[in-house]
């Protein structure tokens, strides 16, 4: 049986160093709920449970079908989109939303992912095409090749798999696991391969792979199904032969 | 203490290697020794004795058995205070094993300095005539034995457990399925090692589990008894 109301308790915070608090909410229930929808409600009437007037509730969104990333938050206490966080399908009890935590808080429920986007941007994960001249097609890749990359493709940089990640975290340098698999995907790409030594080099330092601490959380988080610890122990290999390599030769 | 990026992927990959070579393999050689009290005070006393009369014992104990763990250990406590454990909020298997990896890690070392001073520099023991004895008389106190359980656990489990991680970090293991049948090789090395460590334990206080069929040689059912000196 549906419930009537939907119940929601909310960490607030007005700005990014300012305290956090809770804050109640009930709104009646709808059809086809998601938390999104939720907050869309609270946002025309925001006044608490104790009937409180408050400011509208912040969070961003895009996307709304799992594909950005932008509304990842921690619903009852799990990192996920919250697009897809449909009321129906949620224990009965109130619904808890909270800002990720590994993340700098913009405002209530936004955080800036942007460690992240630096991150990709320490291990190269793009594919250098730039050049005077028309480079050409690319070599073509085989239907299994292809299907192991489109896995890690879907990463929509979202930070679940940051948020999980024990390694992860203020006192560490651990880039973290989405990045790390972005080199595991440029790395075997037929045209991104020719600069997987760049890439390998910048995760063989601090706060790179070796930093990694095999909890494996990181694979249990991610709505998008990414073998992320293949990802990990693909990497070690790599790094593992480079590594010797470079020993050996240099 | 500022390290390169370079020393620093070697010094993390050699915590990992040192882990499995020299430190794990002289952990089996340790339970080798140490089953060897199931056959008796004399036979660990002579292994025991052996063990000392190994060309260059002092080299190799020095460089492949103490250099190695005091490595080990302290770069394992620097990693673990590089971690957020969050196993209350997140209680996956691989989680816990995660975070028993870190406590394990703890735990040796106080098991390990203790230990060592008790079994290595302890003058009673210098002075002791069997050490098998004095080992005997050492976990007679509740409170030792339950020490030294907390510590052949930890020490098994860190080991077993610590393959797991070897494998994925060195990349042996790379796909699903082959993590998935490491860390039951991980699981099943921890569980052996275990009870052959806690069954020599338990040989010191003369209650070791030693049966016939299990510690025969195959093929010796009517032939001589191949021990002497043996509690059974």
């Amino acid at each position: 049986m549906p419930r009537q109301n939907i119940e929601l308790r909310i960490r607030r915070q007005d700005s990014p160093t300012g305290p956090s608090r809770w804050e109640e909410f009930v709104l009646p229930w709808q059809p086809s709920m998601n938390v999104i929808s939720c907050l869309m409600e609270i946002r025309k009437n925001p006044v608490t449970k104790q009937g409180q007037k408050t400011t509208p509730v912040n969070w961003e969104s895009s996307c709304l079908e799992e594909v950005c990333g932008a509304c990842t938050m921690l619903v009852n206490g799990k990192p996920r989109q919250s697009c897809t966080a449909l009321v129906d399908n949620m224990p009965d009890g109130p619904i808890t939303l909270e800002p990720l935590t590994k993340f700098p808080v913009v405002r209530d429920l936004q955080v800036d992912r942007k460690p992240m986007f630096e991150a990709l941007k320490i291990v190269k994960a793009w594919v250098p095409i730039d050049g005077t001249y028309d480079l050409g097609p690319g070599p073509k890749l085989s239907q299994a090749e292809q299907e192991t990359s489109y896995a890690f493709s879907r990463c929509m940089t979202c930070g679940c798999c940051m948020e999980v990640c024990p390694q992860y975290n203020t006192r560490s340098d651990f880039i973290g696991p989405a990045p790390l698999a972005q080199v595991r995907l440029f790395n075997a790409h037929p045209t991104g391969r020719m600069n997987a030594h760049e890439r390998l080099d910048a995760i063989m330092g601090r706060g790179g792979l070796v930093d990694c601490g095999n909890a494996q959380n990181c694979v249990e988080a991610c709505p998008k199904e990414i073998p992320l610890t293949e990802a990990l122990g693909e990497l070690g290999k790599q790094t593992t032969v480079y590594w010797l390599k470079n020993l050996l030769n240099k | 203490m500022k390290v390169s990026d370079r020393s620093y992927f070697a010094l993390k990959r050699l915590h990992s290697l040192t882990g499995v070579v020299p430190i794990g393999l002289f952990l089996l050689e340790h339970l080798f020794t140490n089953s060897k009290a199931l056959q008796g005070e004399a036979a660990f006393n002579d292994a025991a004795a052996e063990l000392a009369r190994i060309p260059y014992v002092g080299a190799i104990e020095a460089l492949g058995i103490w250099l190695p763990i005091a490595f080990h250990m302290v770069l394992g406590v620097i990693i673990a205070t590089t971690s957020q454990a969050n196993l209350g909020k997140h209680g996956y298997a691989k989680n816990w094993q995660y975070t028993l990896q870190r406590v394990s890690g703890v735990l040796l070392v106080f098991y390990i300095l203790f230990h060592t001073w008790m079994t290595r520099f302890d003058s009673d023991y210098l002075n002791s005539v069997s050490a098998y004895a004095f080992v005997g008389d050492q976990i007679s106190n509740p409170g030792v034995f339950a020490f030294y359980v907390v510590g052949i656990v930890s020490a098994c489990w860190h080991l077993g457990n610590g393959l797991f991680g070897f494998a994925i970090h060195w990349g042996l293991a790379t796909g699903r399925q082959a993590q998935r049948n490491v860390a039951r090789l991980a699981m099943a090395v921890f569980v052996v090692l275990t009870l052959v460590g806690l069954n020599s334990l338990l040989a010191f206080a003369g209650k070791g589990v030693y049966p016939d069929w299990l510690t025969k040689p195959h093929g010796t059912e009517h032939g001589a008894v191949v021990y002497e000196g043996g509690q059974h």
